[in-house]
């Protein structure tokens, strides 16, 4: 009998790379079908293939690691410095957002009337609704961290209502928000202004949806009994994703809402 | 800066003195600032009923400095009401 005799996982052949490929290309081609021919085919196409991509990929790695015991300590070890690394990608995918914020608010042109918030923009007031916005992100993130230490006390019950409670609280903020966005009196083609904050703010709450959807797959598999009390990485892949987007929205806060005002 | 009162400083005016409030290159600022304290002065000089004429500094500096295409699209747009600065 030949067994590995080496920790690592030398995962089997997969076709969910290509067809991740496949979907980037649908998706990307898709885009300029609808934006220059007013078709969407190509794009529903495209999602459609992603989303497929994304279930039957994560589905395999739960396969190989909960069901087949593939994930060793160094395998989990590598998928640690993955997330970091991934998460660090999407830092420098916000600076950017911050950087094009700071370049026009900071040094504002005559065409804007020479000062920020520009001649015609009513901001939003910061202790309103996005001051809520921020208070449900922070007691998320308590919530979160609750939910971390019920697993590794072996507290079954109150992980799954902490868990919860922080995809609730989630919920809750992508549904304040999207009420500030059919409401506010400024749309993203009203100059810089609607541009900086509609794009920095778009971004992060795409990033509040993705992770709320991460945390509802990690509440899933807590409900099948998938994680133990010491091994759990997809879970607390998902709690830092979770905190890193509530790090954004208070830079978000901070510099658009508040000084922004 | 030289004892002399502004209606000499007017008389004497050649181009745009160097501003320290605006060292640099780009002098886009200067130019805007300049235009903003002409007509804000003038706004004042006029509900007060003083003397308009010592706001021709401004006026000097930044007819020195403007590309003549902004001084007309700003004139215009405050004719029409949309001009974006404070006046």
């Amino acid at each position: 009998m030949t067994h590995q005799a080496h920790p690592y996982h030398m995962v089997k052949p997969s076709p969910w790379p290509l067809t991740g490929a496949l979907s980037a290309l649908l998706m990307t081609s898709g885009l300029i079908m609808w934006f220059h021919f007013y078709s969407t085919t190509l794009l529903m196409l495209g999602l459609l293939t992603n989303m497929l991509t994304m279930y039957q990929w994560w589905r395999d790695i739960i396969r190989e690691s909960t069901y087949q015991g593939h994930h060793t300590m160094p395998v989990q070890k590598g998928l640690r410095y993955g997330m970091v690394l991934f998460i660090i990608s999407e830092v420098f995918f916000f600076a950017g957002f911050f950087w094009a914020f700071y370049h026009s608010s900071l040094a504002p042109t005559p065409h804007l009337g020479g000062h920020w918030p520009p001649t015609g923009i009513t901001p939003l007031n910061p202790l309103e609704v996005p001051l809520l916005n921020t208070s449900v992100l922070l007691a998320s993130g308590v919530t979160i961290t609750w939910a971390h230490h019920s697993l590794m006390e072996n507290n079954r019950k109150e992980m799954i209502q902490a868990l919860l409670t922080t995809i609730l609280l989630g919920i809750y903020f992508t549904l304040l928000q999207a009420s500030e966005y059919y409401e506010a009196p400024f749309t993203i083609s009203d100059g810089i202004y609607g541009s900086t904050f509609f794009v920095a703010t778009g971004f992060h709450g795409l990033h509040v949806i993705i992770g709320s959807t991460f945390l509802t797959v990690c509440l899933t598999r807590q409900l099948f009994y998938h994680f133990t009390s010491s091994h759990h990485f997809g879970f607390e892949a998902a709690a830092w994703y979770w905190h890193f987007v509530d790090v954004v929205w208070l830079f978000l806060y901070i510099s658009i809402y508040w000084w922004g005002s | 800066m030289a004892e002399e009162d502004i209606e000499t400083k007017i008389k004497n005016y050649k181009t745009a003195p160097f501003d320290s409030r605006f060292p640099n290159q780009n002098q886009t600022r200067n130019c805007w600032q300049n235009y903003l304290d002409f007509h804000r002065c003038q706004k004042a000089m006029t509900a007060k009923g003083g003397n308009v004429s010592v706001c021709e500094w401004y006026q000097r500096v930044y007819q020195s400095l403007c590309p003549t295409s902004w001084v007309t699209d700003w004139d215009e747009q405050r004719a029409e009401g949309t001009f974006p600065g404070k006046i």
